[in-house]
């Protein structure tokens, strides 16, 4: 909402100051996005009048003026304007002046001298939108009978400062600038003139008003003008309405601008005499029906949108736009104004559904005071008489089924007191009523408190303490901290796992990364999923399609990120992402899943002291170091190899507790090509489903014998799992080996083909006493047997 | 020299060897003089031994001295002794004084040998970073739990009934329009704030008193421009008690702000709406960019929005069960990529989801 301080001041005797103003209505509550001085754009532009024009004899398209700009001074400038003619009152910006794109300076064109510029909108900073299609043209027609040589900052009041305002929807009474100066004087010791108003006779002859759904409309108020005199409204009126952002059009549709930004009731004119059947109706649209607005565009209805009718049409779309069959044009002799109360929700409706939203719609949509409608009407009336636009019908025509209910609130001055913290005196919280214009009764301890009409807001005991306190200055409240007893929720372990994830991942050199939580459908393909897209999470109104499905794996956001930076010549990747994950399911709502993806690139890198690399085993090691970090989970691993996300061979099912939760391995190289990545690169995602806070575990005594340790070396089947040759050791062992390395695994064809040699420091230990050689010996043959006849083993 | 002592105890006579020990002790002192210098010669520990062996082992100078122990008279032989005594003194000193200080300069020699270049660098040092929102959000949280808040979590998908019909905002009020939601049916929708956790906690304490929690966690918007990520973070504050009040709310809000940016940095309240509470505030905190100079980060107003906050619509409180005119409370929400950037000085709110590591890294 645009706020201009030339069109407050016309409500204060007093001079008002812009950044005053600023800072009173942002300590109210009424945000100031922006505070612009008009009279920046240009300087030295006068009013000037073409009295000669020639063609250049140089130049096609270049036409020598001469210009009367007051004072016996004549001025040659040339344009190439094509606009221009003779008795055509221009801007001109004098040599020295500035206007948008530059100074102006003396200047030669083609051989002749030109002492200025003609200036067209653009040039003078004027928004196109406050311009007719004529006034796009070219050089910008200005008036006739300005004073010539008059500076046009004077002509356009342009020495004026606009607030733009951010309102909030429970202070929609503010889109109209009268209500804005009532706030002015909550902080400043003003005085606010009553507006002058002309009031009417309420009439019920001659014409009838009929609401058909009291619901969708409270209150409709109408008046009549005869024989009106349509014209361009006086400068400084339409000065006024450029302003803050309005083009003049006329001066009917000027006065029903005017009086929207005044009181922020939206009014429509209608033509009277293309009214007919002597009424107007106000009813709902027939499910389907045609009807053309003024834009000329045809608007198919449907049966909740609300109408305005005449006896035998239809004429206007309630609150959204007049019709196209009862504008107002240049041969109007008689004009209906309209002022009226709408169903906010329903205008909100109507103006969403068919794409049409206008500063008349948006203040119906926050919600209007029934009261505020005959206030504008007689508002409205009085302009027309300033203006000379017509005479003015003596009644006005009502129908006002729901009359405007003004809460009487109850509240106490402890209350007040024991809300904000504060102790307020009744004396000070009555005087902040009383500034508001609420009436205000004293009951005993009770203040029985009558806001405004049109602070529509104001409903309950909590909206009075919010006045109290916003008037009272919210820099004025002591800052207190609260006493109380203890809190007794107690605290997620999910959430200080997430918290303990990210230290020990970060502590292992990884990078955490957040990504968004909605990914494209692609990006499913390309990471290799099976892609059915009734079964995903959609958003039903995304931002782009790239962003419409919600996550179920975090790896597309994560190898995208990867692939940006790869691109971006990094190689020493690792990252991860601890987040949600969805999931369709059967409740009300989907599944959310805490997950956690880790991306590691192979990035060999030679380094001083030798090479290092990345590959399957760093990040094993990694998830291993982890889940033992934080649960006392054992972990198993078993071979996938049907995903098209993983490298078949070279991936695994992370298994805890015999359920699956998560999955290990190489990315398929399918996938790293999607996306530009050219070496190998490691992935795991874990899910925390099923992970509980850990049980504290009872300390173990410490071993009292000693342990020895024996090598041994085997030659296996290629393809047998180190898992396998783990379980026969352990079996066999009868527990007396605790702790098993494998130090070597070799492959060649020096000990033939399909086999590979293992060989492994076992740790025995007996827990009740000294073992001697001989018993390590005899389990460790034991084993040796157990290797050979179970899994095919032959000692090296 | 063995022959010199030889000659000496040749020509001696019984019982006079105290008043003729000087001759014998010039003698020593010669062989002394003689010893310790092959001593000093000695250039390793191993030389050193050999020399050890020629004065003390069983063939040595010294066993061969105490061969004429047994020729002198017994008068004598307590002189004999302590002179034999006082030669074995002085050369064993000497060994041991440069056999340590050969080990010495051995090991010395070895550690010299040893040496490493101590400025190459240490061997995997990477340390990971923790994204910057998780750094605000782990220290807000931390400042909180500090004063008794406890840390919950929401849904991140929530119904419109909890995300806005809760809060005091039903369909058709002009608030929805102030956040632009996605919905994944009519039901359903991505937060839009991380306010629905006040109405889900107040939903499971209720009537249990105080309630006091913090929740993080990721709301959505229809928004996508350089200030406005269609994703970002908040952290909500919920605080329901008896005698809870406005002036309260403005304390932690004080706490929370100092504490992260510092005693220097302005802190501004403002009235504002929110539909689930009531006053409303929206705080602001002075710009540390420019100084309030004016700038790109706070929109050259030299104040930057962080949070909006109030205290608990009755209507609110009503819907979770409880007497409005018993308990009242307060509430906040936190832009956390606010508070970073303001924190770190980041200057376009896109870094913080482009991932760029050479940013994460500074951190
Ligand atoms: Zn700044």
């Amino acid at each position: 909402m645009k706020v201009s301080l030339n069109w407050l001041k016309q409500y204060f005797n007093e001079n008002l100051d812009g950044s005053e103003i600023e800072i009173i209505l942002t300590k109210l509550g009424l945000e100031v996005e922006n505070r612009e001085k008009l009279d920046q754009a240009f300087s030295n532009v006068v009013v000037g009048k073409i009295i000669k024009l020639e063609k250049h004899p140089n130049a096609d398209k270049l036409q020598i003026c001469m210009i009367d700009i007051g004072k016996n001074e004549k001025l040659q400038i040339i344009t190439g304007a094509e606009n221009v003619f003779v008795g055509m009152n221009v801007p001109v910006a004098l040599v020295g002046s500035k206007v948008v794109g530059g100074n102006i300076s003396e200047s030669n064109l083609r051989g002749l001298p030109s002492y200025g510029m003609l200036c067209s909108g653009a040039e003078l900073a004027i928004d196109s939108s406050l311009l007719s299609d004529k006034e796009k043209e070219g050089i910008l027609p200005l008036a006739e009978g300005l004073e010539l040589g008059q500076d046009l900052l004077e002509v356009f009041s342009l020495h004026d400062e606009v607030l733009d305002l951010g309102l909030t929807p429970n202070r929609a009474d503010c889109y109209g600038m009268y209500n804005v100066a009532k706030e002015i004087i909550l902080k400043k010791d003003f005085t606010l003139k009553k507006l002058e108003i002309l009031k009417g006779e309420k009439s019920e002859q001659s014409f009838k008003i009929e609401i058909n759904n009291e619901n969708l409309c409270h209150r409709y108020v109408a008046r009549k003008i005869k024989n009106v005199n349509i014209k361009s409204s006086p400068l400084w009126f339409s000065n006024l309405l450029r302003n803050v952002g309005i083009r003049p059009i006329n001066n009917i549709v000027d006065i029903t601008n005017y009086v929207m930004f005044e009181l922020g009731q939206p009014m429509h004119a209608f033509d009277y005499d293309k009214l007919e059947g002597g009424k107007i109706v106000v009813d709902n649209a027939k499910a389907g029906e045609i009807f053309i607005t003024l834009d000329g565009k045809e608007r198919k209805l449907e049966k909740d949108m609300l109408l305005i009718k005449d006896g035998l049409k239809s004429v206007a779309l309630a609150g959204v736009m007049g019709g196209l069959n009862s504008e107002v044009d240049e041969y109007t002799k008689n004009i209906l104004f309209e002022a009226a109360n709408f169903n906010s929700a329903s205008i909100r409706r109507t103006s969403r559904k068919l794409g049409l939203r206008s500063e008349a719609s948006g203040r119906f949509e926050r919600g209007l005071s029934e009261e505020n409608a005959l206030k504008a009407m007689d508002r409205a009336m009085f302009l027309v008489e300033l203006l000379d636009a017509g005479e003015v019908d003596k009644s006005y025509f009502e129908s006002y089924p729901v009359k405007q209910v003004i809460p009487t609130i109850k509240s106490t001055v402890k209350r007040v007191n024991d809300i904000l913290g504060m102790n307020i005196q009744r004396e000070e919280i009555v005087a902040i009523y009383k500034k508001l214009n609420f009436k205000v009764e004293i009951d005993g301890d009770n203040l029985l408190v009558t806001p405004e009409a049109h602070r529509i807001d104001v409903k309950s005991e909590i909206d009075l303490v919010e006045e109290v306190v916003r008037i009272y200055g919210y820099e004025n409240i002591p800052a207190t901290l609260p006493v109380g007893a203890t809190n007794t929720i107690k605290v997620d372990y999910k959430i200080k796992l997430i918290e303990e994830i990210k230290t020990h991942l970060t502590d292992y050199g990884l990078n955490e990364i957040v990504s968004y939580s909605f990914i494209d459908k692609e990006s499913y393909k390309k990471c290799g999923y099976d892609f059915s897209g009734d079964k995903r999470l959609k958003v039903m109104n995304p931002l782009s399609e790239n962003q419409s499905f919600l996550r179920e794996t975090l790896l597309p956001g994560i190898i995208e990120i990867a692939s940006r930076n790869y691109k971006r010549q990094r190689r020493n990747i690792g990252i991860f992402e601890v987040g949600r994950a969805f999931k369709g399911s059967d409740n009300k709502l989907p599944e959310e899943n805490l997950k956690l993806g880790i991306f590691l690139l192979e990035n060999e890198v030679k380094e001083w002291y030798g090479k290092t690399k990345n590959d399957f085993y760093t990040l094993k090691g990694i998830l291993e170091k982890l889940i033992s970090a934080i649960s006392n989970k054992k972990l198993k691993f078993l071979k996938l190899t049907d995903m098209n996300t993983l490298h078949p061979g070279r991936a695994a099912s992370i298994i805890a507790d015999n359920e699956i939760i998560g999955q290990i391995g190489e990315i398929h190289p399918n996938v790293l090509t999607e996306y530009d990545i050219k070496e190998k690169a490691f992935y795991l995602e874990l899910d925390f489903k099923s992970f509980k806070e850990p049980i504290v575990k009872k300390y173990s005594s410490l071993p009292k014998y000693p342990t020895i340790e024996r090598d041994m070396a085997v030659i296996l089947p290629k393809d047998l799992d180190y898992e396998k040759i783990y379980d026969v050791i352990s079996e066999s062992s009868n527990k007396m080996v605790v702790g098993c390395r494998i130090f070597d695994i070799f492959e060649g064809s020096q000990i033939g083909d399909d086999v590979k040699s293992v060989a492994f420091s076992l740790t025995y230990q007996n827990p009740n006493k000294t073992m001697t050689d001989e018993e390590v010996s005899e389990i460790h043959n034991i084993i040796v047997n157990d290797l050979v006849n179970k899994l095919g083993a032959r000692l090296r | 020299m063995l022959q010199k002592i030889k000659s000496f105890f040749e020509v001696l006579e019984a019982d006079s060897l105290e008043s003729k020990s000087d001759v014998l002790i010039n003698i020593l002192l010669l062989a002394e003089n003689e010893g310790l210098s092959e001593i000093d010669n000695g250039k390793t520990v191993d030389e050193l031994k050999i020399i050890q062996t020629k004065y003390c082992s069983k063939k040595g100078l010294l066993p061969d001295l105490m061969k004429y122990m047994g020729k002198v008279s017994n008068k004598d032989k307590p002189v004999l002794g302590k002179i034999i005594h006082d030669f074995k003194i002085t050369l064993e000193n000497k060994f041991n004084e440069r056999l340590t200080a050969l080990k010495n300069a051995e090991r010395q020699a070895k550690l010299e040998a040893e040496k490493i270049d101590v400025t190459l660098p240490g061997c995997n040092s990477q340390i990971g970073h923790k994204h910057p929102l998780t750094l605000v959000e782990e220290q807000v949280k931390e400042i909180f739990t500090n004063i008794g808040f406890t840390v919950v979590e929401g849904f991140e998908i929530e119904e419109d009934y909890y995300n806005f019909e809760r809060l005091n905002i039903p369909k058709d009020h002009p608030a929805r329009e102030m956040q632009d939601t996605f919905y994944l049916n009519e039901d359903v929708v991505l937060r839009t704030h991380t306010s629905p956790v006040q109405a889900r906690i107040m939903d499971m304490m209720c009537p249990q008193l105080p309630v006091k929690i913090i929740a993080p966690g990721k709301v959505f918007r229809r928004d996508d421009d350089s200030t406005h990520s269609p994703m970002f973070h908040q952290i909500e504050g919920l605080m329901v008690d008896k005698n809870i009040t406005f002036a309260d709310l403005k304390g932690i809000l004080l706490h929370l702000l100092k504490s992260i940016f510092g005693e220097e940095r302005k802190i501004r309240l403002r009235p504002s709406y929110f539909p689930f509470t009531e006053p409303s505030a929206e705080v602001d905190v002075s710009c540390g960019n420019c100084n309030q100079e004016g700038c790109r980060v706070c929109g050259y107003t030299g104040w930057i929005e962080i949070l909006g906050s109030g205290m608990v619509h009755p209507s609110v409180l009503e819907m979770a069960g409880y007497d409005p005119n018993e308990v009242t409370g307060f509430a906040f929400g936190i832009g956390i990529e606010r508070i970073a950037m303001l924190k770190y000085g980041i200057d376009d709110m896109r870094l913080l989801f482009d991932n760029d590591l050479r940013f994460l890294e500074q951190f």
